[in-house]
């Protein structure tokens, strides 16, 4: 949700598609692929993100790995309160989650885990 | 005491300074007594996280189907008690399928859910400053020297069940004794580790340096002074958390 509406704020529109596939795209956002790449290097534990870095700080500086790393670091943390302790979805994330599904082709997933 | 500090310099990118700060203070929070775990308890948790990654049972358990069909022993790296190394291994290392089960498995085991939610704080404390070390390309920092002295063992009257898998203190009654932000809405998430109300400082502290305020979630915030647009953060964050099985 934060994705598209934060988009929409400065005139794109991100193709939330990004988020999920296999080979990383823009999706509308600058440096998306890349951003996805590092991301990707960096949780699998048999990845070396050093490709993945260095193509990013080549392509957009040093900066936005900074802050990139502080993105996915917070969300180590966030993802894991929230599996680990059981947050309840909030509210307003439930018709985003049942959009998202419908746009992906996983409707039956995504209500599976809604329950 | 001579404490270990997390330093990027050598690693020659400039980090912004309230990050490097932020880490600092949760590094040292960490080496410290907590609610329930000693220090030294909280620094073999921290340990335990490190060891998971390298854990052959982690790793094929976490390729089979379900969790639960292999069976084995974690490569544990302290003497903390079974059911303890169990569940940070399972948080660092498959934290997309931890169910109620898994929860409710752990203190049936003799982790107490009070024990069970500062040693996720541990984990993700850990998790966060490793991640962010590793997508940077620095070294992992030292983990620090445990602080003596005891637990503070105060269990917050305030939470009740509401539907987590743990007691949470509820927004209203949070906010009336200043445990969170003075906002119309927080997520969940943000509740989630207040059976301990250090954690939930603390990874409120966090979040400010890396990502925003808890209460600037759920709005068109867009950061000031910070070389990210909303854009590029909200991609990182879903990425991270698809490729995490975070279905939250």
């Amino acid at each position: 949700m934060a994705l598209r509406a934060s988009s929409k704020k400065t005139g794109g529109d991100a193709d939330i598609t990004a988020i999920t596939r296999d080979d990383p795209i823009d999706g509308g956002v600058a440096h998306g692929a890349l951003l996805c790449e590092l991301v990707d290097a960096v949780i699998d534990a048999s990845a070396d993100p050093a490709p993945a870095r260095q193509r990013l700080v080549a392509a957009a500086g040093p900066d936005l790995l900074v802050e990139a790393a502080a993105v996915l670091g917070m969300f180590h943390l966030n993802d894991r309160v929230a599996d680990a302790l059981g947050a309840p979805l909030d509210g307003l994330m439930v018709d985003y989650r049942r959009n998202l599904g419908a746009k992906m082709g996983i409707t039956d997933q995504i209500e599976g885990r809604l329950g | 005491m001579v404490r270990t500090t997390i330093d990027y310099r050598d690693s020659g990118i400039a980090v912004r300074d309230d990050i490097v700060a932020s880490q600092n203070r949760a590094w040292q929070s960490l080496a410290a007594p907590g609610t329930w775990w000693t220090g030294a308890e909280r620094v073999a948790i921290a340990r335990e996280v490190r060891a998971a990654l390298g854990c052959a049972w982690c790793a094929e358990r976490k390729a089979a189907l379900s969790p639960y069909a292999v069976r084995g022993t974690h490569g544990a790296a302290t003497d903390l008690p079974p059911a303890a190394v169990d569940a940070a291994h399972r948080v660092a290392t498959d934290p997309g399928r931890l169910s109620r089960r898994w929860a409710d498995d752990a203190i049936a085991a003799g982790v107490s859910d009070a024990h069970l939610v500062e040693l996720v704080s541990v984990v993700c404390t850990v998790m966060l400053i490793d991640g962010f070390a590793r997508a940077i390309g620095a070294d992992a920092a030292p983990l620090p020297a445990p602080i003596g002295g005891e637990p503070s063992r105060r269990r917050p009257a305030e939470a009740v069940d509401e539907g987590y898998f743990v007691p949470t203190i509820p927004f209203a009654v949070g906010q009336e004794i200043g445990l969170y932000e003075r906002a119309p809405f927080i997520p969940n998430v943000g509740r989630g580790l207040s059976l301990v109300p250090d954690a939930v400082r603390s990874a409120r502290d966090l979040m400010l340096a890396h990502y925003m305020k808890y209460e600037q979630v759920a709005t068109d915030h867009e950061p000031e002074r910070r070389p990210i647009t909303r854009s590029q953060m909200e991609l990182v964050a879903a990425r991270t958390s698809a490729r995490n099985d975070c279905f939250y």
